[in-house]
């Protein structure tokens, strides 16, 4: 059903094919890249915006540049770039212990499932952000209070993908095991786990990107040494192309930590593989 | 041999629905002796499947009871072994894997582990050893339909129950797959029940064809199917074949004229 589906949509895209079809991806993605960089200086040298607000591109390269001789050289932002990915390895390993866990806590009672889970979901909603300062004053400056934040934040939608997924039970695969004899601790680790990994991986996408996320409020907010201090510290000096730099820094190790879980998705849950898509890429 | 393998006694299934009671099911009485195989066949609605649901365990009956080899049945009986319209494959484990699942939650790994060999020699039979390291979705729907034949056959079950397992085929891999279960049936002496739309499919395969009308579901007629077996393909162009289809045939619209006439115009 699914293929028919995929054939009839990809004969009706050959039909009517764009212009940004038909060039190579590689071309029209660096072609756009260009333009907005070259837009970008455009408008930083033209003096509308104040260089406080928008450096040009080649003063960001210049900062990016000097960052990663940095790193290189080991100076002090390497120590920070380390301790950020650190924190935010932690937060995210944390978060899908937790998050995961108890996902099936609440997936596998009714009363957690149909009282608790709306408000879970409901929470899942609510800044967490506000918790920073309740983080700070309970585990200090250290590394403890941002891996607590990034935890906190990375931690809801894995649980809610968790129980969503341990909930949505395929009912003819429930039945197969009911006919068999299954006890419920095999139907749990043999149908149902295996069928929500789908869902935990979503959940997994989200929690790796809201890792980082969280971690560097908490040093915006709290301190320490990471880069998302390092970071602050550029916008109190109002060295803006730093604070460009390093947003880059933060954005591609987000990036980083995303590609890895869908890398390894794509591996584990491999039946769930697109088929013949270009989405994938 | 003379126990009946199978007693469907007086068996009522009425659904509570928010718009009143629907009887699926009115005082159903079946009897199976062991190695027989029986279709139903009806119009939809007619409960035939709730009525194998009922006799696998999966369902409970509202009133009268079900006894497999003389026991009651209250859960799935170890007996049985069921087939579904879809092949119900896991998605994350290789065909073999699949085959050997029952094995495996009944007895655990390493008593699967000594079943590969009988899992194999399943797989041969229907033509699939050499997918036997596959996943299900490198397989066509007619592969994984014969996959699940090998899973249901691996526990040696003595009662077949099979809910439209070829369904959702098309024409000639349906009958293939049909020549193969006869086959299999046929050499080990199962007792069977099959749920089918297919009249010719539960004619070939059966030796009593029972008739279902729907609203309330009930056995309005029997043919006894008496084709030498093993079956072939060449008996159904005989005129016997068309004779028995025909009766099949004639019961069915009879029950069909029957609830269309229930029907407000």
């Amino acid at each position: 059903m699914n293929s028919q589906l995929d054939t009839m949509e990809s004969t009706k895209l050959v039909d009517r094919r764009s212009v940004w079809e038909r060039i190579p991806r590689w071309l029209s993605l660096s072609g756009f890249l260009v333009a907005v960089l070259a837009l970008w200086q455009i408008l930083a040298n033209s003096g509308w915006v104040s260089p406080f607000i928008l450096p040009t591109p080649t003063s960001v390269f210049d900062a990016l540049l000097s960052f990663c001789i940095s790193v290189i050289e080991g100076g002090a932002l390497r120590q920070a770039l380390l301790i950020t990915v650190v924190e935010a390895l932690l937060a995210f390993l944390l978060a899908v212990l937790l998050g995961v866990s108890f996902g099936f806590i609440v997936a596998e009672s009714a009363f957690r499932r149909i009282v608790l889970l709306p408000f879970l979901v409901a929470l899942n909603a609510a800044p967490k952000v506000v918790f920073a300062p309740v983080f700070i004053a309970a585990l200090g400056f250290g590394i403890g209070s941002k891996v607590a934040l990034g935890a906190f934040i990375a931690f809801f939608p894995l649980l809610v993908d968790t129980a969503a997924g341990l909930a949505t039970t395929d009912r003819d695969k429930a039945q197969l095991f009911r006919s068999l004899r299954a006890s419920r601790t095999q139907t749990l680790r043999m149908m149902q786990l295996p069928s929500s990994l789908p869902f935990i991986f979503a959940g997994m996408k989200t929690a790796s990107v809201l890792a980082v996320v969280g971690v560097v409020i908490e040093e915006f907010l709290g301190g320490g040494r990471g880069l998302g201090q390092q970071t602050k510290i550029a916008g109190d000096l109002l060295a803006t192309d730093r604070v460009y730099a390093y947003g880059f820094v933060l954005a591609v190790l987000g990036y980083v930590f995303f590609a890895a879980v869908s890398f390894a998705e794509r591996r584990i849950v491999f039946w769930q593989r697109p088929h013949g898509t270009t989405a994938g890429g | 041999m003379d126990s009946p393998a199978v007693n469907v006694e007086d068996v009522t299934k009425i659904f509570t629905t928010k718009s009143g009671d629907v009887t699926a099911l009115q005082d159903i009485s079946v009897t199976l002796v062991a190695g027989e195989f029986i279709s139903l066949i009806g119009p939809s609605g007619c409960g035939k499947s709730t009525l194998l649901n009922i006799i696998g365990g999966l369902t409970s009956a509202t009133s009268g009871r079900v006894l497999v080899h003389g026991s009651s049945v209250t859960a799935p009986p170890e007996e049985a072994g069921m087939m579904f319209q879809k092949p119900v494959l896991l998605e994350w484990r290789t065909i073999l894997n699949n085959v050997l699942l029952p094995i495996e939650l009944k007895s655990g790994k390493r008593e699967s582990a000594r079943h590969v060999n009988q899992a194999m020699e399943l797989l041969s039979a229907v033509g699939l050893a050499d997918f036997a390291g596959k996943y299900p979705h490198e397989l066509s729907g007619g592969m994984q339909q014969r996959a699940a034949i090998c899973r249901m056959l691996i526990s040696d079950p003595q009662l077949l129950l099979l809910d439209e397992p070829f369904g959702a085929l098309d024409e000639l891999t349906r009958e293939q797959l049909n020549l193969q279960l006869d086959r299999i049936v046929e050499g080990v002496h199962k007792t069977a029940i099959l749920v089918t739309h297919s009249i010719s499919e539960g004619t070939f395969l059966s030796d009593r064809v029972l008739v279902m009308s729907a609203r309330p579901g009930r056995v309005i007629g029997v043919v006894n199917v008496d084709l030498p077996r093993p079956r072939t393909l060449d008996m159904m162009q005989t005129g016997e074949f068309l004779d028995l289809t025909n009766r099949v045939r004639a019961l069915l619209e009879s029950g069909h004229d029957l609830g269309e006439e229930r029907i407000p115009a």
